[in-house]
């Protein structure tokens, strides 16, 4: 059957698309031609073209990028893996083992995500006092040890950030793998039952490999939400002491909206754009080839 | 076997303790007599009193946070409903010549980095006139909740059997009222869940609002961020604070539960 053009179902596309080719693609590049100024918003009027050399700036000689781009690859490389394991190993143990209480366990562990960030950093930063706060007290009526700088001692300071991020972030990795596990096919695991295997055996060779896919899209989630990282960092510890907390995307914050340097700032928040594409780049391979 | 049971259980529990922990003691001491507040060590035992929330939402005047919140929460959330519907219906029901690339592109939106918008549109809201308003903020948000609103409605949408539709069609429906007479109301659950997540991605934003926003459309996220806990104060009134701020997205997100885990991979999972 020949059919018509018909331009009714653009009209339903077209109000999502227009405001978000307003609210983001305009912006972008905008933002980009900002990038290849020096632009200080004190003297707006004042807007020099720099080619790239705020990008070549940043990469070469900017020290505290270079921090802030190690420190968030840091909590990338601890963070991740422990939450990825933490997330597995307690969503394995419900699949497998069904206890009592299966139902308040699930959903216990998946509150720490629904909470604000904003809210998980206060409450930590006052858990982490180091005169009054609980885990101190704890420390020091347990161990002997009391009064420990958690957040704000340089040598201490991203790991105690990092224990946060584990402690919100595991519960994203549990749900999904729950969600992944309860939703095998059921005969799977009793062929494989029938067959003898149990156990590490069990997990090994036949639930692994059926959620591996799984894993991956995890993992690039949770990878794409360490190079956004912002909300605890800022309301922990503002990026210090020093640059000892310093992540990118607060590094671009304070450029652009403390310092007023937004050609250096916008440079700084395209190469994260450009980290998160590569990311992305990947993830939609994955999606592609395993998921499809 | 039973040792391994046992094992489980007690890894299972400590877990969960370690989990739920925090945000017990946040709440129960937002009941908490503030003088007690910098007590050391930390009393346990007090009699429950309100206290804290008046001082936090009248004394200390954060009412128009909260208020900010629910606006820019409710608005932002049905605009993304809204528009993420007709997109969904679109992209489920028409073929639409690249439609899987605009439905990719509109996935990649929320795969960017907010900073990389916020600055920009730091700049082009001042000019536009929606700096620090409640219309600037919630559109902003949309930034952030439309990918996922198309995303899982397109998922629901596509679950309804195309009979349906039909049956509609023949009857004289028009596409438009076909939406809104038959898709959404056989959604509605659907539609629910997708609504619980949007509102707890606006809600728990705080990028958007501390740049796109002073001292007219700030959230709650926005002073609460402020707590630094070097006065006795802010301890007390945190916890009340923190408190309110938090427990209602916990109750929508348990509520959602069962949803949560396939919208948060963009319909990837399906749920159990």
């Amino acid at each position: 059957m020949l059919r018509r053009f018909s331009f009714t179902p653009y009209l339903f596309l077209i109000p999502a698309v227009i405001l978000l080719l307003i609210l983001t693609i305009y912006p972008l590049i905008f933002s980009l031609w900002n990038s290849l100024h020096i632009w200080y918003l004190g003297r707006p009027q004042v807007k020099p073209f720099v080619g790239l050399s705020n990008y070549v700036n940043l990469i070469l000689y900017d020290t505290t990028f270079r921090i802030s781009l190690i420190n968030t690859a840091i909590i990338a490389v601890i963070a991740i893996p422990i939450e990825l394991g933490l997330g597995l190993l307690l969503a394995v143990l419900i699949y497998y083992e069904r206890p009592k209480g299966e139902g308040i366990f699930r959903t216990i562990l998946i509150l720490p995500m629904l909470a604000s960030p904003v809210v998980v950093g206060v409450l930590w930063r006052f858990l982490y006092h180091p005169n009054v706060g609980l885990i101190n007290y704890l420390l020091e009526s347990i161990l002997g040890i009391g009064h420990v700088n958690f957040l704000g001692d340089p040598n201490l300071a991203l790991m105690s950030v990092i224990l946060v991020d584990i402690w919100q972030w595991t519960s994203f990795m549990f749900l999904i793998f729950v969600a992944g596990l309860f939703s095998l096919p059921v005969e799977v695991t009793e062929a494989a039952l029938i067959d003898g295997a149990s156990g590490l055996p069990m997990f090994r060779y036949v639930t692994l490999p059926l959620i591996k896919p799984l894993l991956t899209l995890a993992l690039i989630f949770r990878t794409m939400d360490i190079v956004k990282l912002f909300d605890i960092v800022y309301v922990m510890t503002r990026g210090g002491p020093g640059s000892a907390t310093d992540t990118l995307t607060l590094y671009a914050f304070r450029q652009g909206l403390v310092y007023f340097q937004m050609g250096t700032a916008s440079a700084l928040s395209f190469i994260i754009a450009i980290i998160i594409t590569v990311i992305t780049m990947i993830f939609f391979r994955t999606m592609g080839r395993e998921l499809a | 076997m039973r040792i391994k049971r046992l094992l489980s259980y007690i890894i299972l529990i400590i877990a969960s303790v370690v989990t739920v922990f925090p945000l017990y003691w946040m709440i129960s001491l937002s009941f908490q007599p503030s003088i007690l507040a910098w007590s050391y060590p930390p009393s346990i035992l007090f009699m429950p009193t309100l206290e804290n929330y008046i001082t936090v939402f009248v004394e200390r005047n954060f009412m128009p946070w909260l208020l900010n919140s629910i606006i820019v929460t409710s608005g932002a959330t049905a605009l993304s409903i809204l528009l993420g519907s007709l997109a969904a219906y679109a992209l489920a029901r028409f073929n639409i010549k690249g439609a899987k690339n605009i439905a990719m592109w509109i996935l990649s939106i929320r795969m960017f980095p907010p900073i990389t918008v916020i600055l920009p549109l730091y700049v082009l809201y001042s000019q536009w006139g929606l700096f620090d308003t409640h219309i600037g903020l919630i559109l902003a948000h949309c930034i952030l909740l439309l990918p996922y609103a198309v995303w899982m409605l397109y998922g629901f949408f596509r679950e309804i059997p195309r009979e349906l539709d039909e049956a509609a069609e023949i009857d004289g429906a028009s596409k438009m009222s076909i939406l809104f007479r038959v898709i959404i109301p056989v959604s509605r659950s659907g539609i629910a869940a997708t609504a619980i997540l949007c509102a707890i991605f606006s809600w728990n934003d705080f990028i958007f609002a501390f740049s796109l926003t002073s001292n007219v459309a700030k959230t709650l996220m926005v002073p609460i961020s402020g707590f630094l806990g070097d006065y006795v104060w802010e301890w007390s009134a945190f916890y009340a604070a923190g408190t309110v701020a938090a427990v209602p997205m916990i109750i929508l997100g348990v509520a959602a539960q069962k949803y949560l885990a396939r919208g948060m991979t963009f319909g990837v999972l399906k749920g159990s």
